[in-house]
């Protein structure tokens, strides 16, 4: 059903990008045409006026040669009106504007002498005229020269013919252009939808396929056309989009896993317990010991459901924080004095190189919990010399160093003690009663509160931790 | 003292009823919200507990509805840890503690005892004494066998804590969260070294012992002898 939806909405979408290439050729090709359509007129009106201004010149050499003007006049006259395509109509004024002569057929013009005519002609300029006259469905066309001698007016020669086969020109170019035109559309339509089919078929192709990607294939990828286009990089943002997807889904696999196996094992021991306190006759005093360890053993698999709990509540930012301005030294100190007797207990010491005082924003139940695991860790992972916690500022910034004599942590395992149950050594943490998650939740409350965290370690040696969280000022 | 409980988990409701019995409690027992109102409404309680997560009607409606009709009585209620807003819901609306399941009986069991004691009589305040313990809050003084006991200050506010406490066990969260504003579980034993730091400078030297321990849960001061 899906498809079906997919596949008409894909083919709607080429549809409409045709429509509108055939819209855009539509508007494009009449532009050009009617921009043709003007210049082939000119051109055409043009050539008409030079082929009359030849004849005007003719007649103004008749004019100012022959003596004998009219009898010549009306030889010409003979001449130029029968002209099959093209007869010649003309009229001669005199220098006031007065009618000279008038060839035969003039007068069905229908044209009476302008006031530009005579103007233009004393200024020694030509004039042409456009004629429509209601009753005649062709136009004429008319240039007026004037005729000069010695420097004076003579005469203006009127040379008129009609614009028929102008006309015909035209009207046959509109109707090829007319006939071209659907011709012309129908291949932009058919050239715009293979372009649109072209490029949206990376589209189809994608959701196809993603939709094909589920949570069990997520190893998949879409395959790239090699173009580098914007489709290219569509799909490669979604491969990095199914990439992140995959290792999100490992992590939470693998978490699962680890946590469900960590669930099991003190269960399992616990229940295995139970059957064998209950499979004889015990004293009472041994029942007593047998549920307090059983109480010890929930309340650490509490311990570690509530750090599970506020693992997966970070991982979907669910996590209430209250921030407030709040002295990180004394919390700090706090905890120091409240781990010192722990400290002591294994025989190790805890100093404290507090010197000033140090104001974040924070949330104190979480800074609480931050520095507890990492001065907890140090107590754990220190048998002999001293763990040292010392806080210092700079300008911007607040650095808190947890400093141990412990026994370290190998280089290529620094990167992963971050992570999620992971243990250096899983035997002796399962002895100090960890389960790998105290690091990743301190590295946690340390995003949280933009803030970073840094380990240096060497084997052997000891291991310090140090976390920057940004300086509160009170003036910003 | 007669305590309603409301809440749907069998088990839950089974050993709660049973410890508060075995504490000289009266117990009812209502596995829903109407029930639990209607209880509410009709009998006289000392104290409620009520778990929010409830069939039909949840706890908040439950609370709400109570103190509308004028029932002021005492309400712990019960809630999952990872549900802040309902703590600040239940108390804004009139609740008086909060436990978060899973919870410790003995937690309980302290906070029902505190709750009960409210209002009535404060134990004098200058001068609290257990057998031969004795502890001078106005002089910041602590004698056993009227020789003077030094301790550092922390040691002071949990000796303090102990002895307005007597005879109730007091568990490591309460110690932690009370005593030193430490606010959620540590794997550590630390709580523990700082008992044992205070046992030492208490009971070590002589021959009745007041600070006992209580295996799995926490600590009990009191005169066992």
């Amino acid at each position: 059903m899906s498809s079906k939806i997919g596949a008409k909405f894909y083919r709607r979408t080429d549809i409409k990008l045709t429509l509108w290439y055939v819209l855009t050729f539509l508007v494009s090709a009449l532009f050009i045409f009617g921009f043709l359509h003007l210049r082939l007129r000119h051109q055409l009106i043009k050539e008409i006026d030079r082929f009359m201004f030849d004849e005007a010149e003719e007649l103004t050499a008749v004019l100012s040669l022959s003596r004998n003007e009219v009898d010549f006049l009306m030889r010409f006259e003979d001449e130029v009106i029968s002209r099959k395509y093209y007869p010649l109509f003309f009229q001669i004024l005199d220098k006031n504007g007065r009618i000279f002569y008038t060839s035969k057929k003039f007068r069905e013009i229908g044209y009476e002498v302008t006031d530009r005519v005579i103007t233009n002609a004393k200024n020694g300029k030509e004039t042409r005229e456009d004629i429509r006259s209601s009753y005649r469905r062709t136009p004429f066309r008319m240039i007026s020269t004037p005729l000069y001698r010695e420097g004076k007016l003579n005469y203006i020669i009127q040379v008129a013919t009609h614009l028929r086969y102008v006309r015909k020109s035209l009207s046959n170019f509109i109707s090829n252009t007319l006939a071209a035109l659907p011709i012309l559309l129908v291949l932009g339509a058919l050239g715009g939808w293979l372009l649109a089919r072209r490029s949206l078929w990376p589209i189809g192709y994608i959701a196809s396929k993603a939709r094909r990607i589920t949570s069990h294939s997520l190893s998949e990828r879409l395959a790239t056309r090699g173009t580098s286009d914007e489709m290219d990089e569509l799909i490669e943002t979604i491969n990095g989009m199914i990439a992140g997807l995959e290792s999100s889904f490992k992590r939470m696999a693998e978490f699962t896993a680890d946590a469900s196996h960590e669930l099991k094992t003190p269960i399992c021991a616990m229940r295995g317990e139970a059957e064998v306190l209950l499979s004889k006759e015990r004293t009472a005093k041994e029942y007593q010991e047998g549920l307090t360890h059983f109480i010890e053993r929930f309340d650490s698999l509490n311990r570690m459901i509530n750090d599970l709990i506020l693992l997966s509540k970070s991982d979907s930012s669910q996590v209430e924080l209250k921030i407030v301005p709040l002295r990180l030294d004394l919390l700090i100190k706090d905890l120091c004095h409240f781990f010192q007797v722990l400290a002591e207990q294994n025989r190790i010491g805890l100093e404290m190189d507090i010197p000033e005082e140090v104001t974040v924003l924070g949330d104190k139940v979480r800074l609480q919990q931050l520095f507890t695991n990492l001065i907890d860790n140090a107590i754990k992972f220190t048998a002999q010399g001293s763990i040292r916690v010392s806080v210092e500022k700079n300008e911007k910034t607040v650095l808190a160093k947890i400093k141990d004599t412990g026994i370290g942590i190998p280089g290529e395992e620094q990167g992963k003690i971050f992570k999620r149950f992971y243990r250096v050594d899983k035997s002796r943490s399962r002895e100090t009663g960890g389960v790998g998650l105290g690091l990743s939740i301190a590295e946690w409350i340390v995003h949280l509160h933009n803030g970073r965290i840094d380990v240096q370690s060497q084997l052997g040696q000891g291991s310090t931790f140090t976390v920057t969280l940004p300086l509160f000022s009170p003036t910003e | 003292m007669k305590i309603l409980l409301v809440e749907d988990d069998k088990g839950i409701a089974r050993f709660v009823k049973k410890g508060l019995l075995e504490n000289s409690f009266f117990v009812d027992v209502a596995y829903d919200g109407p029930e639990g109102l209607n209880a509410a409404s009709h009998m006289q309680y000392d104290l409620i507990i009520l778990d929010i997560l409830l069939p039909k009607m949840d706890g908040i409606e439950v609370l709400k509805e109570m103190r509308d009709r004028q029932i002021h009585t005492p309400v712990i209620f019960l809630t999952a840890k990872d549900s802040e807003s309902d703590i600040v819901q239940g108390l804004n609306i009139g609740a008086d503690d909060y436990l978060t399941k899973p919870f410790s009986f003995n937690e309980l069991l302290a906070r029902v005892h505190a709750l009960l004691r409210r209002g009535k009589v404060a134990i004098p305040t200058s001068r609290l004494q257990i057998a031969d313990l004795i502890l001078e809050v106005d002089g910041h003084r602590v004698l056993r066998n009227k020789m003077r006991i030094e301790l550092t200050p922390k040691e002071y506010a949990l000796l303090e804590f102990f002895m307005r406490h007597p005879g109730q066990i007091i568990t490591r969260t309460m110690i932690s969260e009370k005593i030193f504003d430490y606010h959620f579980d540590t794997s550590s034993n630390v709580v523990d070294v700082h008992v044992s730091h205070l046992r030492n400078k208490i009971d070590r030297d002589f021959e009745l012992k007041l600070l006992h321990t209580v295996k799995g849960v926490g600590y009990v001061l009191e005169d066992r002898g």
